[in-house]
């Protein structure tokens, strides 16, 4: 009896294991310090991207050239940019327009608030114009209308003439982040931080339409004559469908946490939040047709006209390859899982029979595709595979010849490294699955006497014994040390980390360790490594003495 | 993962250090002398073991709440008894926390071992064929699991609910769960050979307590 279990057992395990894809790349380029938090732009000369972050240190963000061999061709590094560049880069081809005619141009929005067209062939700017900043300045997506290309400021909407960069007009709206420009017959719609969805004509008069119950942080989404827009509350996210003509607004679906870019589709959209995908059809009104779990917080991209790709941002996480079907169905296919996963925003960039993936890790990855084909996975890392694969048959052969014992003990051996592993990814899902309970909600450590600038982003609290040092105002970070050491610059506090097998700690804060330091987000206390434990962009955290 | 880190509780000063390292050690001599003096075998067995066993922690350390100690302290509770085991828990908590780190946890940790003995000495692991490695090793795999409950306590905190208690478990079940692979590993490889071993200084001490009693009756 024990012998055809450890068989089945292994011969399970063998099925598994070689059931997860993982590409090889044709190459690959590191291109840190920084994230890629934004897809690459792909042309026929090559590939555009971005690096982000923090910046506390002399690094600094940058936008790079890449030849279609992997050989950076230029880079541009902007020198004041300290906090997340999260806006897309836009690859604009030649044309002419009343304002006047342009070549190629590569837009990029920078958290400064500077706004640049580049030459895409060697970088130089053909012009620049600054915007508003707050903190920030622009982390939203650009979007072309005609001869104009219409940015995101950090506190409104700037329209520029494509030739020159000449300013056409600008309107102060509310502060933003992350939140694009839609353009529609009427002009443009964008929302902002406090749940505005404005409407900007393209005379530049502008007008609140109505708001909701969270922050708008894409562009609206069309659906029709409607938009559909997903909010960011301080516990989930929620979905609605605004009707511009009768200003009537409808909840669509209550959704999950940290709403990721919607991507739209000829019958509805495509969402994304820390829980799952939702897909959305839209006549008359917006249904919601199909679910699968996942956690996708960036973008998502169109692979095919029924594929797309969306970044699994969590400590293990590549990269989900989805179907739609005509019905808006949403189907799961073989993933993309590369020797570099981890946490991910950014959507894939397609090319010619090519793939190119980066995430949290900084490195750019090319991958060959076949002409017409998905993409062809193969076993990797190859050697650890091939080891565990090798594993399996040594216990499936102890277990043939009657030698359970050692099957026993080589099997609980290979149980073990992979529990190892997999403890990071596992001890995540695990602690996202304890339900928030009222008494947690109501634990909310939101401090009215806040400035209300503060709502929508994360603050970090550090509760010395006899003071409190309260940091607010932060974005896009997405670990709690992250937010920590983005406190730590801003009140010039003294971090003391310690490494451990398990992940890094903080053992102190201005020299004083206590008995240790825990962490709580929103009232919830922390139970990982603070490398390793993310926190939602909105949000508190709190350092207390134990 | 606080657990195996060891940074939580109160600070303890250093005189309330010495005191729980003074009971530790007083707790652990008088389950050692029980109700009886052992015989030097048990000492010598007790006191190899205890080095190992301490020495494989600190070894294991890296691996995120790998434990050997777990699957010894259950079988010596099984085959020296649950006074014994106990005193073999609180003496490798002791020994290895001087290299991994000491505090309030070294007592939670102590307890945990020591009720994992006594649920060892409820049990004999002997079937009808010798050593009952199967029994050994499904009682390895939950040992973990009340080692991870008692060590659990010491989180515990002024103000804290039963539903922040029931958190604090919950979000422990995945170290729970690798510690107790990790004892099936243990177990499986190690189980048979510290059986015989254990069985060898019981042996030693039944006889020459055989021969002690002999001498007394002949003497």
């Amino acid at each position: 009896m024990r012998r055809p279990v450890l068989m089945v057992i292994g011969v399970l395990s063998l099925i598994s294991l070689t059931g997860v894809q993982a590409l090889t790349p044709a190459w690959t380029l590191d291109v840190g310090p920084g994230y890629i938090t934004t897809a690459p732009v792909v042309d026929d000369e090559g590939i555009y991207l971005r690096t982000s972050g923090f910046w506390t240190g002399d690094e600094r963000p940058r936008v790079l050239a890449v030849n279609l061999d992997g050989d950076v061709t230029w880079s541009r590094t902007n020198a004041n940019t300290t906090q997340h560049d999260m806006a897309p880069l836009v690859l604009v081809g030649p044309g002419t327009g009343p304002c006047g005619s342009w070549s190629d141009l590569l837009l990029v929005g920078w958290a400064d608030g500077t706004f640049e067209a580049l030459d895409p062939n060697n970088g130089r700017v053909k012009w620049s114009v600054s915007t508003a900043v707050d903190g920030w300045g622009i982390t939203g997506r650009a979007a072309l209308d005609g001869d104009h290309v219409v940015v995101p400021s950090r506190n409104g909407l700037v329209r520029l003439c494509l030739a020159n960069g000449a300013v056409d007009f600008e309107v102060e709206l509310g502060l933003g982040w992350r939140n694009g420009v839609t353009v529609t017959e009427a002009g443009y719609w964008m929302g902002d931080e406090a749940g505005r969805l404005w409407h900007v004509s393209r005379l530049g008069e502008a007008a609140s339409s109505v708001t909701l119950p969270g922050s708008l942080r894409h562009p609206p989404v069309r659906v029709g004559e409607a938009l559909l827009l997903h909010a960011q509350t301080t516990s989930g996210s929620a979905l609605m469908r605004f009707d511009p003509v009768n200003q009537t607004l409808d909840e669509v679906a209550m959704l999950g946490p940290s709403p990721a870019l919607p991507l739209p589709w000829s019958h509805g959209a495509v969402l994304a939040d820390s829980q799952g995908l939702t897909s959305v059809v839209c006549h008359d009104r917006c249904e919601v047709v199909s679910n699968l779990t996942g956690h996708v917080n960036g973008e998502m991209a169109w692979a095919s006209s029924t594929v797309f790709h969306a970044p699994v941002n969590s400590p293990t996480g590549g990269w989900m390859t989805l179907s739609l079907d005509e019905e808006g169905g949403l189907g799961l296919q073989s993933p993309l899982n590369t020797s570099y996963d981890g946490y991910g925003t950014a959507a894939p960039g397609y090319g010619p029979n090519r793939l190119y993936l980066g995430n949290d890790r900084g490195v750019l990855m090319a991958f060959d595709l076949e002409a017409d084909a998905a993409p062809e996975g193969e076993p990797a890392p190859l050697l650890a595979s091939t080891l565990t694969v090798l594993a399996f048959v040594g216990v499936a052969v102890l277990a043939s010849q009657n030698r359970t014992v050692w099957a026993w003990r080589w099997f609980s051996l290979i149980l073990v490294s992979l529990a190892v592993v997999l403890l990071p990814s596992l001890g995540t899902a695990w602690g996202s699955l304890w339900p928030v309970t009222a008494a947690q909600e109501e634990g909310n450590p939101w401090d009215p006497a806040w400035p209300d600038d503060w709502l929508g982003t994360q603050v970090v609290v550090v509760e010395f014994e006899d003071e409190t040092v309260v940091v607010g105002g932060l974005v896009g970070h997405a670990t709690v040390l992250e937010a920590t050491e983005a406190a730590a610059e801003e009140h010039s506090l003294a971090l003391e980390l310690e490494a451990t097998p398990i992940g890094t700690y903080l053992a102190s804060i201005n020299g004083i360790k206590g008995s240790g330091w825990e962490y709580f987000i929103d009232g919830e206390r922390g139970a990982f490594a603070v490398d390793e434990a993310s926190i939602p962009p909105t949000g508190v955290l709190v350092w207390r003495l134990a | 993962m606080f657990q195996a880190v060891g940074v939580h509780g109160p600070e303890l000063t250093p005189f309330a250090h010495s005191v729980m390292v003074t009971v530790l050690v007083a707790a652990s001599f008088v389950l050692l002398m029980g109700s009886r003096r052992p015989h030097p075998s048990v000492v010598a067995g007790l006191g190899t073991l205890i080095v190992v066993a301490a020495a494989l922690r600190v070894a294991f350390q890296p691996l995120p709440n790998i434990q050997p100690v777990t699957v010894a302290a259950l079988l010596i509770g099984a085959r020296l008894g649950a006074a014994r085991g106990a005193a073999f828990a609180v003496l490798v908590a002791l020994v290895s926390n001087v290299l991994i780190g000491e505090g309030w946890w070294t007592l939670f940790q102590a307890l945990g071992w020591a009720s994992v003995a006594w649920l060892g000495s409820r049990c004999t692991f002997q079937d009808e064929h010798g050593f009952d490695l199967r029994g050994f090793i499904r009682l390895s795999f939950a040992s973990a699991f009340v080692f991870g409950l008692v060590v659990s306590f010491s989180l515990v905190e002024p103000g804290m609910t039963l539903i922040g208690f029931a958190q604090v478990l919950f979000l422990g079940l995945p170290f729970d769960l690798v510690h107790a692979v990790g004892n099936v590993a243990f177990a499986a490889w190690l189980g048979p050979a510290l059986h015989r071993f254990l069985d060898d200084v019981r042996t030693m001490e039944a006889s020459s307590r055989a021969v002690g009693d002999f001498h007394v009756v002949h003497g």
